[in-house]
C-alpha cells in the first residue's frame, strides 16, 4: 500500500440523512482505494452545528436524506457556504447523491409551494414532486476526463431544475435524471451531484476510481494505478440493462394501475 | 337505493370468487364497486366509530390486528376486520360487503383495520376512527413510499384532536404525533436480553423529528426502535408508558405487564412491540388485563415470517422479508445470526416488480447491519436472482466476506438454487428470499420426500 498518499474523506450527517442505504457509497471508497493500493481515511461529521474545515478534505461526501431534514441542515450550515466554495477552489472532490442535492440549489420548493433557500453553490434549484417515481437509472457521463457508464436506481422525491449554462454529469439513457428529459445530475470543477443510487460507488467502481484520480491530480501526485477487474460490478451492470431491455416500459397507464 | 344495488353486486361477486378461489377476492370486490361509486365507502350502516380501531404504520400492522382480533374474540366479542392484509380503501369496501346485510348494516360490536399508511385519508374521510395505532413510521418500499417524512405527511393530514392515539412510545416518528392529539396512550417494551447499542463505525441513527439533529439511543430493542432522546431538543421516550411490557424472558416465553404474566406467542423481539400495541388497544377498549393475557397463548399468526423445511439430513429455515424492506431484513439477518453453528447462508434479492416500472434496487441491504451474521460461522454464501445476484453479492464482498466464501447463481430457478444449497458440506441452511421462489422449494421438497416415502414403502 502506497502510505505516504493520505486521502482525507468527511462523511457528512449520515444519522441524519442516509436514506437509501448511502454508507455504502463509504465503504465502497474505502475498499476501492485499498484495491488501488491506497488508503482514505474517512471523518463521519454528525451534528449540521459542527463547523467544518471543508479544505481539509479530498473528498466530502452529503448523502440522500429527507427533504425536510436537508432543509433542516442546509439553514444551520448555511454560515459555512464560503468555506464550502472555497474547499471546491481548492480541488475538494463533493459527491451528493440522491436528495441531498438539494443541498446545493439556490431555492428548494416543497409540494405546497413553500420556497427555502439552498446553499446555492450552484446554478440549479430543486422542486418537490408531488408523487414518487422509482426506477433504474443508466447515464453516460465524463468524470475527471473519463468517459463511462453509470448504472443505478432513482427514487425520485424532486426534480432538479439546472440553468441553461449550468452542466449535467451525463445524458440519460434509460430512466428519468434531473426531470424527465435527457440531462442527469450535475457536474460543475470538482462537484458531483447525482440522483444515482445504488448505491452507486459500490456498483460504478469506474466512477469512484476516477473520484480518487482526481483527488491525486489535484495533490500533483503522479503515480500509476493498478488495472483492477471489476468482474463483478460489470455483470451486475450486464444483467441490469437486460432487465432493463425485457422490462415493461411506464406508461401513462402505469400510476392507474398502482390506484392512484 | 343505488347503494343497495352496488351492495348487492358487490355480494355476487363476492359469493362468485368464493365459490372458483375461496382464498382470493380480498379487494377485488372492493375495487371494482368503489370504481362504480366513488363514495360506496361511506353509506354503511350501523358502525360505531367510538368502536373502530385503525392500525397503521410500516411494520407489525397485520400481526396487531390479527392479535387484536384474536383478544377480542376470545372474549366472545362479535368483531369485523380485514385479517387477510388486503389494507387499502377497496380491501376495507369489501370486508364490510362482507360483514353487512343486504340493507348496508353492518353487524359487529367492534371494527378492527389494518389500513395502508397511504390510504388512510381516503378510507378516514369514510370511516372517522376513534382509535388510531401508529406501530412506527420507517423506510419502506422507497418506490411507493419514497422516504418517512413522506409517510409522516400522509398521516398528519388525518391524525386529529379527537382521535385516541397509541403510538410506539420508542420510535421517535411515531411518538412525534403525540402534539396532534389530547389523547395519547403510549405503548412500549422494556430492555432485554436481545437488546443492543449500535457501537459500529458504520452504524446510522436517525433523525429527530423536531430539530432534525441526530437521536439518541439507550439501547435499541429493533432497528432504529427503543429508548431514545433527543440531547438538542429533549424529545424523548415517556419514562412511564401506559403499556409497558417488562420482565421479558425469551428462555421461558414469558412478559409481564400491569404485573399480569404473559405467554409470549413467539420468542421474537420485533413480535414484542405488536404485543405492547394490541394490549394497550385492549384495555382501552374496557378489557381486563386478565382477560387479555388468557387470549395470548392460543394466538396464532397468519402469514408467519419463519418456516422451517426437513429435506434428508437438512434442515431449510426460510425467513420471509418483505422486499425494499431494510427492518425486516435486518430482523431476518439478526435470527440466522443468533444461531452460531456452521451455516450456508442462501439470500435472494429479487428485482421490485410491484408496479410498472419495475426496478432493480437493492440499496436497502446496505441499510443493514451484516456483521453480526458474518461472525455467527457462515461457511458459504448463496446469492440468487436473475437480475441482481451481483449487487447482493457485492454487499457481502464490501463488508469484508472472502470472495471464495461467497457463490453467484445469476437464475430464478427454485431447483438449482435448491440443487446449490443441498451440495454444500453442512446440514444447517439459512433461506432469505420472496415469497414465491420459496414456495417452488417447498414443492420440491415436498415431492421428493413423498417420492422417498413412497419408495420406502
Amino acid at each position: 500500500m502506497m502510505e505516504a498518499v493520505k486521502i482525507k474523506a468527511a462523511f457528512l450527517y449520515p444519522d441524519i440523512f442516509c436514506l437509501n442505504g448511502d454508507r455504502g457509497n463509504v465503504m465502497a471508497l474505502i475498499n476501492t482505494a485499498e484495491r488501488l493500493g491506497l488508503h482514505i481515511e474517512v471523518d463521519r461529521i454528525n451534528l449540521p452545528d459542527e463547523k467544518i474545515d471543508f479544505a481539509a478534505y479530498d473528498i466530502v461526501y452529503v448523502p440522500s436524506g429527507e427533504l425536510k431534514y436537508v432543509i433542516l441542515v442546509s439553514q444551520a450550515i448555511k454560515e459555512q457556504c464560503e468555506n464550502i466554495q472555497e474547499a471546491i477552489a481548492g480541488g475538494t472532490v463533493f459527491l451528493l447523491t440522491g436528495t441531498g442535492i438539494a443541498l446545493f440549489a439556490r431555492k428548494i420548493i416543497r409540494h405546497d409551494g413553500a420556497i427555502y433557500r439552498g446553499l446555492g453553490i450552484a446554478n440549479f434549484d430543486c422542486k418537490e414532486r408531488t408523487t414518487v417515481y422509482g426506477d433504474d437509472l443508466v447515464f453516460s457521463a465524463r468524470v475527471f476526463g473519463k468517459e463511462m457508464e453509470i448504472t443505478g436506481c432513482q427514487i425520485a422525491m424532486i426534480d432538479t431544475l439546472l440553468d441553461k449554462e449550468t452542466t449535467p454529469l451525463g445524458k440519460v439513457l434509460y430512466g428519468y435524471g434531473n426531470c424527465g428529459k435527457s440531462d442527469e445530475g450535475l457536474w460543475m470543477q470538482n462537484v458531483i451531484l447525482t440522483n444515482a443510487l445504488g448505491p452507486v460507488l459500490i456498483k460504478n467502481p469506474w466512477l469512484t476510481t476516477a473520484m480518487i484520480e482526481g483527488v491525486l491530480a489535484n495533490k500533483n501526485i503522479a503515480i500509476e494505478l493498478p488495472k483492477i477487474s471489476w468482474d463483478i460490478e460489470e455483470s451486475s451492470a450486464k444483467k441490469i440493462k437486460e432487465f432493463i431491455e425485457k422490462k415493461e416500459k411506464p406508461t401513462i397507464l402505469s400510476n392507474v394501475r398502482r390506484g392512484k | 337505493m343505488r347503494f343497495k344495488i352496488e351492495l348487492f353486486f358487490g355480494k355476487l361477486i363476492i359469493w362468485f370468487i368464493n365459490r372458483i378461489a375461496p382464498h382470493k377476492g380480498t379487494s377485488f370486490p372492493g375495487k371494482f364497486i368503489n370504481r362504480l361509486d366513488e363514495k360506496f365507502l361511506g353509506q354503511f350502516r350501523g358502525m360505531d366509530f367510538d368502536k373502530v380501531v385503525f392500525i397503521t404504520g410500516t411494520n407489525g400492522k397485520s400481526t396487531m390486528t390479527n392479535l387484536l382480533y384474536h383478544i377480542l374474540k376470545k372474549n366472545n366479542y362479535d368483531v369485523v376486520a380485514n385479517l387477510e392484509g388486503a389494507n387499502q380503501k377497496c380491501g376495507v369496501a369489501t370486508t364490510l360487503m362482507k360483514n353487512a346485510t343486504f340493507s348496508g348494516r353492518v353487524k359487529g360490536e367492534y371494527f378492527l383495520f389494518e389500513i395502508d399508511e397511504r390510504s388512510l385519508h381516503q378510507i378516514y374521510r369514510y370511516i372517522p376512527a376513534k382509535h388510531m395505532v401508529i406501530t412506527n413510521i420507517q423506510k419502506d418500499q422507497v418506490q411507493r413510499n419514497g422516504d418517512p417524512d413522506f409517510i409522516v405527511r400522509h398521516l398528519e393530514s388525518v391524525i386529529n384532536n379527537d382521535m385516541i392515539l397509541y403510538l410506539n412510545n420508542d420510535e421517535p416518528r411515531s411518538k412525534y404525533f403525540e402534539e396532534k392529539s389530547r389523547w395519547v396512550h403510549y405503548f412500549g417494551v422494556e430492555k432485554n436480553d436481545f437488546s443492543y447499542h449500535k457501537t459500529g463505525p458504520w452504524d446510522i441513527s436517525m433523525p429527530c423529528p423536531r430539530c432534525a439533529r441526530p437521536i439518541e439511543f439507550a439501547f435499541l430493542n429493533i432497528d432504529n426502535v427503543g429508548q431514545f432522546s433527543c440531547p438538542f431538543c429533549g424529545f424523548a421516550s415517556e419514562e412511564n408508558p401506559k403499556t409497558h411490557i417488562s420482565q421479558i424472558d425469551f428462555g421461558l416465553g414469558r412478559f409481564v405487564v400491569d404485573e399480569q404474566n404473559f405467554d409470549m406467542p413467539y420468542h421474537v423481539p420485533f413480535m414484542l412491540y405488536n404485543y405492547a400495541g394490541a394490549i394497550a388497544v385492549a384495555k382501552t377498549l374496557g378489557l381486563s388485563i386478565e382477560s387479555i393475557a388468557s387470549a395470548f397463548s392460543t394466538f396464532i399468526n397468519i402469514g408467519g415470517r419463519i418456516e422451517t423445511l426437513r429435506y434428508g439430513e437438512k434442515d431449510i429455515k426460510y425467513i420471509r422479508i418483505k422486499q425494499e424492506n431494510p427492518e425486516t431484513l435486518q430482523s431476518a439477518l439478526d435470527s440466522v445470526a443468533a444461531d452460531k453453528t456452521e451455516k450456508v447462508f442462501v439470500l435472494g434479492l429479487y428485482e421490485i416488480v410491484d408496479f410498472v416500472p419495475h426496478y432493480t434496487n437493492t440499496f436497502y441491504a446496505y441499510d443493514c447491519d451484516i456483521s453480526k451474521l458474518i461472525e455467527s460461522n457462515v461457511k458459504k454464501y448463496i446469492c440468487f436472482s436473475e437480475y441482481v445476484c451481483y449487487d447482493a453479492a457485492l454487499r457481502f464482498l464490501h463488508e469484508g466476506v472472502e470472495p471464495e466464501k461467497v457463490m453467484i447463481l445469476p437464475t430464478k430457478d427454485a431447483r438449482e438454487i435448491f440443487q446449490a444449497a443441498l451440495e454444500q458440506e453442512c446440514d444447517n441452511i439459512y433461506l432469505i428470499t420472496w415469497l414465491k421462489t420459496f414456495q417452488e422449494i417447498k414443492n420440491f421438497v415436498r415431492q421428493d420426500n413423498k417420492q422417498a416415502q413412497e419408495e420406502e414403502q
